[in-house]
């Protein structure tokens, strides 16, 4: 038999959810009696931190957000290796400007924004000319988009994210699994690193803007997110639900039906 | 019949959230890492008995705070945090299967799969079950979880000294 220095949490909480069976739940009571902890207190300390828990996330918040995540496909966004990118990217910043302004006019990317303002700008690649898509555009399957923000002195951090039709949470930036927001630039209309191809989702792609002047984490964002895509009278046009230091803009693009062959 | 997400929850997503925070150290990840456990009990669910789900839903979590840890590094808080994050990023990709495998064919009665060494570490190194708890958890034979601990020592020798 091998031996231990304190009772693991694993073996409290199954005691807690009577998940044991009569000789475990012996031992564990034994072990935490052995080392000067009181079984009931523990449990009852396990209790209250389940109602702090789940009055802070509600089940019916969860349940609609992990139905979300369960019916959307893993992976839905084609990123566009970084030296194709460079050359996307390369595009949007060289292309003149034949208008300015407008949805599906060729516009030069430090056009787009007021300076001092928080902006955000989705730009679509063409063969010959880059088209920023103001909201309410209409987009489609295989169009491949170049996102790009502007922030105001006041906005120190931010985080991209969209939602679609599919009920999907994309996180476009930062990149990877970072938890927090990421540290704004302030010099003009800032590229993201990485260009996308929109999918197959149906009736609408949905980009947010999420900034604070103080770091933030990015998990009330995605709950935001997830639950606001997962209200399909809503997704569209309602708000994220955010904690009061954090402002948000959103762009959605419209994916009407595609004919098929 | 569709599987009561809410009702689960209720019933075991704190403790989930716990056993997420413990080992992530961040809030945040921690509820990411929670939904994640969630969505993948959902994508299960013909195969659930949900009257009995703490053992797999803790073994689910911990396999998941082991891949996310994987991947976003950071640096340890303390020993255990230390040796944590050495047993998550200790194995190649041919050994990430998770250890939920062999709990969800024990709890349908089938032969349980091979497990994954870094959840049976954890258990046994930074949680502090005991080999014969950690073969129950696991559905494995003692034998079985000492063989995969000595597995693991010898691909990571900084945890010779454990």
């Amino acid at each position: 038999m091998t031996t231990r220095k304190t009772t693991p949490d694993w073996l409290l909480e199954k005691l807690a959810l009577g998940e044991l069976d009569a000789t475990a739940s012996a031992d564990v009571r034994r072990s935490l009696a052995d080392e000067g902890r009181d079984a009931d207190a523990e449990l009852a300390a396990l209790a209250r931190s389940n109602q702090e828990i789940l009055a802070a996330l509600p089940p019916a918040r969860i349940g609609a957000a992990v139905r979300a995540r369960a019916t959307a496909p893993t992976r839905r966004w084609l990123v566009i290796a970084p030296v194709l990118l460079a050359g996307a990217a390369a595009v949007v910043l060289m292309a003149r400007p034949a208008h300015d302004g407008g949805a599906g006019k060729t516009v030069e990317l430090e056009d787009t924004t007021i300076k001092g303002k928080t902006a955000l700008n989705v730009y679509r690649r063409a063969a010959d000319n880059n088209e920023r898509l103001e909201d309410g555009a209409r987009a489609a399957r295989g169009d491949l988009l170049q996102l790009a923000y502007s922030a105001a002195d006041d906005a120190e951090f931010g985080a991209l994210v969209s939602i679609d039709g599919r009920g999907h949470v994309t996180v476009h930036w930062p990149d990877g699994d970072a938890p927090a927001a990421a540290r704004l630039s302030h010099k003009g209309a800032i590229k993201l690193p990485s260009a996308y191809e929109l999918d197959d989702a149906p009736a609408f792609e949905r980009f947010f803007f999420v900034t604070s002047g103080a770091p933030f984490d990015l998990a009330p964002v995605l709950d935001a997110a997830r639950s606001l895509a997962a209200r399909p009278d809503a997704a569209r046009s309602g708000a994220l639900a955010l904690p009061a230091p954090l402002h948000q803009l959103s762009l959605t693009l419209d994916k009407p039906r595609q004919e098929t062959p | 019949m569709a599987l009561d997400v809410e009702g689960i929850y209720l019933r075991y997503g704190p403790m989930v959230l716990r056993r997420c925070r413990k080992l992530l150290r961040h809030d945040a990840q921690a509820q990411d890492a929670m939904q994640d456990v969630f969505v993948n009990l959902l994508r299960h669910d013909e195969r659930l008995d949900p009257s009995a789900l703490a053992g797999l839903l803790l073994t689910m979590a911990t396999n998941v705070c082991l891949n996310k840890m994987r991947s976003s590094k950071r640096h340890p808080e303390d020993r255990d945090d230390e040796l944590l994050q050495r047993i998550a990023s200790a194995e190649g990709d041919a050994e990430s299967r998770t250890i939920a495998s062999g709990v969800l064919a024990r709890l349908f009665g089938g032969d349980p799969l091979a497990a994954s060494t870094r959840t049976i570490a954890t258990l046994h190194l930074v949680d502090g079950l005991t080999l014969e708890e950690v073969a129950r958890e696991s559905g494995m034979s003692v034998s079985g979880v000492r063989k995969r601990l000595r597995t693991l020592r010898g691909r990571l020798h900084e945890l010779e000294g454990v």
